[in-house]
């Protein structure tokens, strides 16, 4: 029987960023439970730089950023056990996990921080009719393929999805001698970072097709090509529009999924817009003992953020432990033009720090105000000149408007136009 | 080059507002078009006369616990010499262990810029 | 553990036996293992590179409770006497078997009709416990069900199994008890000389007293090979959609519609691992290798498990999606009989639903006819029934996990994090004849969750790999054509 005062279950930037944190608390026995040979969860696939321009205002690659957590974790003493997975958690604290070292392991543990991660959505799950040839990888499957193994799967590439991850591996492709001959995107604008477009598609002359889908797939064996489609507003397929690409390989870059079977199994309750957990402020489920961060909660488009709401889990779970509990809780309603937000909830602590919230639109708009409104008044705003679901939205809100907020039992976030 | 007209559509990188902006450059002039900010339309000249990029890569390791070791440019390269120091790149092999930030190559193809590893690999045994 | 692959050398110049079996599907399979029960040379011979990759691999793995097909034809005689057995034979393989019944659903007032058919079929071909359920019977039983929903057929004998999974624990079963596999075979010719017939395969001749074809949507093909094509078998596709079991229980029972001249119809069943499909569209096509889904199929079956089950978010929980031919002969019925061309022959073609579960039937019926041929049959005392599958970590007990992992710490590491399959289960599925991902995957479920292998495919690969001493970028998901890695990245002549 092992015991912990925090278990951490996933060693990504948000179970990093939770761990340190925890220690940095003074919490004595934290313990990170890893899949993975290492930690740094998806970090160390990600070559690239882009990462760390918030936290530490340097341009960082995956593996720095993931080595920076790694060796601070060391140093403050987080312990981790790694290729270790967690097959469930009984009566909230007791966790049965597993690995080839320690065998079946009973872990009793104050508190949870819940840090999985997400998965890729797959062709199956959007449901592309045609053959089921080899050669059809998810983006981060191709990725881990490339970049770590050294292994290529293909020379001919379609990519489907804008998102992230798809463009950067329509670089990484093009680098190392692969053909990516489009990237293919069902919304009639990008789904990733400005930069992105920019540096991985148009720097390289990739064709970037909008308002386009895949809609069949060719290949007895291996992939032979995939036939494109254009998509209307309804996202029905215009008859006609079809072509055929030939390719060995096709990419899905179609969208994250934050992984809580695990959450689910436990009774978490889950919210159907971020399809993760409902926390508070700090990262609280609805399980007391129980904390949720990263991409496990909702998938953040920067890492950065994600280290942030590790540290904020680590600060929940460390007032838990001293005692300390809210008395009220005002919940977060979506108005206009939002998609999710995280926190779900806020809950009012003696002492009140000031709180972010991270939400994505449901479609791109210009010249608005992202706002909080406490029956029908408004108690807070920030004006943007864009908005767009690919970039996330952060909102810090001041002890004063938290005081406003929470004389009521809900605000509603929305967005509306700079006149209104 | 400094004579012929050269004639760019750019999408501004720097805000979220992914300005278009036209830029032309015409026997040593350059005419920005469409920048909503001064940033933006420094940012639109320097695409246009010399675009730079930082370069991620990865290089063969001997011995490793992995087969590769992720590596980057420490300063912006010109865009232009991506391919060239790729292939540089490709033809190298380090032995493990390796540790993160260690210069593999010292201003590569000239560019000023070292590549340096991004992470730490152990040996194999 | 032995450096060939686990299902016999593929190589071979001349052999012998008494009786070659062609096509290693469920078919193939449960007559091999029948015949192993004799003191027997018996060789089983399939072209893929594993075991039941055809016909066998996509379907909805019901155990049928034999009303549905015309009692007069060999598809209504066989298959409840298939189904009485399925229970004993699962026990000896350790395949998991679920008797949980079927219900058909009747939507309007007039089916009511079809559905006294169905149990006037019932009697006359001895299916146990059958009824007709009232409106309220009906939505107490399955209480997610369509309102719409007026009567149901209930036939509590049907079950429901992994055909695959079945098929792979046959072969084994046969091996263990002295048959011959040989994949990657294919079979050119038959020559008839005055003793034998020899077969010209990819892998050399064969020559044997009796050839089983057993040859699902090439059963015709084999059948010409006699002289003369003796019958036609064309395909009849089936598309089918997989959900995650996130979804939790929607219904304990398999529900059909109510059945149409050409097929049993649409079903919903709960498949034996736990999670729900849909499936299987009927269309009839001329390519037997055409296994590709499409925008309508797909868009079919997905309706039927929406309009049957309207609170349930189905868009939401597919996982996948697959597509099964089944093999079709003129008359529609099975063909179990030997060859007008060729002595020694005997043909099993034409075995579409319910094949499945009709196969224990059709192989006693198999055997039947070889005596009558002149097959002389010693029983083989050394033969032993039983069957052990891959003892897994997921869903056993506390107690069970731990002696596993006590005996071999591989159990320890789950590499499939989805369906919680541990590295120890990989190799032995390897061990018993996996060399490609689906092998593993067919025989694990490693790839068949939610992810559906995105994480675990680079260290399948890896572990295939290191056990079969082959390339990491050899390793392929189905044969040779199915390459997943075209080259390394750096260090070959890529970049």
């Amino acid at each position: 029987m092992y015991k912990a005062n925090v278990v951490i279950i996933g060693g990504g930037p948000a179970g990093l960023g939770a761990a340190c944190k925890a220690k940095e608390l003074g919490i004595e026995k934290v313990l990170i439970l890893e899949r993975d040979r290492e930690l740094g969860g998806i970090l160390f696939q990600c070559i690239h730089n882009g990462f760390g321009l918030q936290y530490f205002n340097e341009d960082l690659t995956g593996p720095e950023y993931a080595t920076r957590f790694i060796q601070k974790a060391q140093k403050l003493g987080v312990e981790s056990k790694l290729n270790t997975i967690v097959l469930e958690i009984n009566n909230n604290k007791k966790i049965l996990a597993v690995n080839s070292s320690d065998g079946l392991m009973e872990i009793n543990t104050e508190t949870i921080i819940l840090a999985m991660g997400c998965r890729e959505r797959t062709r199956g799950a959007i449901n592309i009719p045609g053959t089921r040839p080899a050669g059809i990888f998810t983006a981060g499957t191709a990725q881990r393929l490339i970049n770590m193994e050294n292994l290529l799967p293909g020379k001919s590439v379609v990519i489907l999805g804008s998102g992230d991850i798809g463009l950067i591996m329509a670089r990484r492709l093009t680098w190392v001698g692969a053909k990516v001959k489009a990237i293919v995107e069902m919304l009639p604008y990008p789904s990733g970072l400005t930069r992105n477009v920019v540096q991985c598609a148009e720097d390289y002359d990739i064709p970037l097709i909008l308002s386009h889908t895949v809609t069949n797939i060719y290949g007895k064996k291996r992939l032979t090509g995939v036939t494109i489609g254009k998509v209307d507003e309804e996202g029905n397929i215009v008859r006609k529009s079809e072509k055929y690409i030939p390719c060995d390989t096709l990419l899905l870059s179609v969208g994250l999924i934050p992984e809580n079977e695990l959450s689910k199994n436990t009774g978490i309750k889950l919210d159907a817009d971020t399809n993760g957990p409902f926390v508070n402020q700090y990262m609280q489920t609805t399980i007391p003992n129980i904390f949720a961060c990263g991409n496990v909660t909702q998938v953040y488009d920067l890492v950065d953020y994600v280290t942030e709401a590790g540290e904020l889990a680590a600060e929940g779970a460390h007032l838990y432990m001293k005692g300390l509990t809210n008395s009220k809780t005002v919940l977060i309603k979506k108005g206009r033009n939002i998609r999710q937000i995280v926190p779900q909830r806020i809950s009012l602590y003696e002492r009140q720090k000031p709180i972010r919230f991270y939400l994505r639109v449901q479609y791109p708009e210009e010249k608005v105000k992202v706002g909080i409104y406490k029956e029908g008044k408004e108690i807070f705003s920030k004006k943007q000149l864009i908005v767009r679901p690919s970039e996330m939205i952060v909102l810090e809100i001041s002890d004063e408007v938290i005081r406003k907020a929470s004389e009521t039992n809900e605000v509603t976030v929305k967005i509306n136009g700079y006149r209104n | 080059m400094g004579i012929e007209t050269k004639n760019k559509a750019i999408t501004c990188i720097l805000c979220p507002l992914g300005c278009k902006i036209d830029v032309l450059k015409k026997k040593g002039t350059i005419i920005v078009k469409g920048a909503k900010c001064a940033k933006g339309k420094d940012y639109a000249i320097k695409e246009i006369t010399n675009p730079v990029r930082v370069l991620t890569a990865t290089i063969r390791v001997r011995n490793g616990i992995l087969p590769l070791l992720p590596v980057k440019t420490t300063l912006s390269i010109p865009k232009k010499q991506v391919f060239t120091c790729l292939k540089k790149l490709y033809q190298l092999e380090v032995k493990a262990p390796v540790k993160m930030g260690t210069v593999i190559v010292k201003s590569i193809a000239n560019t000023n810029s070292d590549i340096i590893s991004t992470r730490g690999i152990d040996s194999k045994h | 553990m032995s450096d060939s692959p686990a299902l016999g050398t593929p190589f071979l110049k001349e052999s012998r036996a008494d009786v070659a079996i062609i096509g290693s599907g469920v078919i193939g399979a449960t007559i091999a293992r029948e015949l192993s029960r004799y003191k027997l040379n018996t060789i089983l011979i399939d072209k893929e590179v594993d075991v039941g990759w055809g016909a066998t691999k996509a379907n909805t793995g019901i155990i049928h409770a034999g009303y549905s097909e015309d009692p007069h034809t060999l598809r209504g005689k066989l298959c409840a006497p298939g189904n009485r057995v399925y229970q004993q034979l699962c026990e000896e393989l350790e395949v998991p078997f679920k008797r949980i019944g079927s219900i058909v659903v009747s939507l309007n007032k007039e089916e009511i009709q079809t559905l006294c058919e169905l149990e006037n079929h019932a009697k006359i071909c001895g299916v146990p416990e059958t009824r007709i359920l009232n409106r309220d019977e009906l939505h107490s039983v399955i209480p997610h069900l369509t309102p719409k929903a007026v009567y149901g057929f209930y036939a509590p004998t049907a079950a429901t199994i992994s055909p695959y999974g079945l098929t792979i624990a046959l072969v084994e079963n046969a091996q263990a008890n002295g048959v011959n596999v040989l994949i990657q075979t294919k079979v050119l010719g038959l020559k008839k000389n005055r003793q034998a017939i020899i077969l010209n395969t990819t892998s050399g001749y064969v020559h044997t007293n009796f050839v089983i074809n057993a040859a699902g949507l090439w059963a015709d093909e084999i059948s010409a090979m006699s002289g003369e094509k003796e019958f036609n078998i064309h395909p009849r596709k089936g598309e089918y959609i997989l959900f995650d079991d996130a979804t939790g229980e929607i219904t304990d029972k398999i529900i059909f519609s109510v059945p149409t001249p050409v097929s049993k119809g649409i079903v919903f069943v709960p498949f034996v691992e736990g999670n729900y499909a849909v499936g299987p569209t009927a269309e009839d096509t001329e390519d037997k290798e055409d296994l590709s889904t499409s925008f309508k199929g797909l868009k079919k079956v997905l309706n039927f498990a929406e309009y049957f089950f309207p609170e349930i978010p189905f868009k939401r929980y597919i996982i996948n999606n697959f597509c099964g031919l089944r093999p079709i002969a003129d008359e529609n019925d099975f063909i179990i009989r030997p060859s007008y061309n060729m002595k020694g022959l005997i043909h099993v073609a034409g075995i579409q639903s319910p094949g499945l579960t009709a196969a224990p039937a059709i192989a006693s019926m198999v055997m039947d006819i070889l005596m009558d041929q002149g097959l002389k049959l010693t029983l083989n005392p050394y033969f032993n029934p039983i069957r052990r599958a891959i003892p897994q970590i997921k869903g056993s007990e506390y107690k069970t996990k731990e002696k596993l992992i006590k005996a071999n710490s591989k159990y320890g590491h789950i590499v499939c994090r989805c369906e919680t399959v541990s590295e120890a289960e990989v190799i032995e599925a390897i061990r018993r004849g996996a060399t490609t991902l689906d092998g593993v995957k067919f025989r694990t479920r490693c790839g068949m969750g939610r992810c559906q292998g995105g994480f675990c495919t680079p260290r399948i690969m890896e572990i295939l790999s290191r056990e079969l001493h082959i390339p990491l970028e050899e390793i392929s998901k189905r044969n040779k054509g199915s390459w997943l890695i075209k080259n390394k990245v750096l260090g070959s002549d890529n970049v």
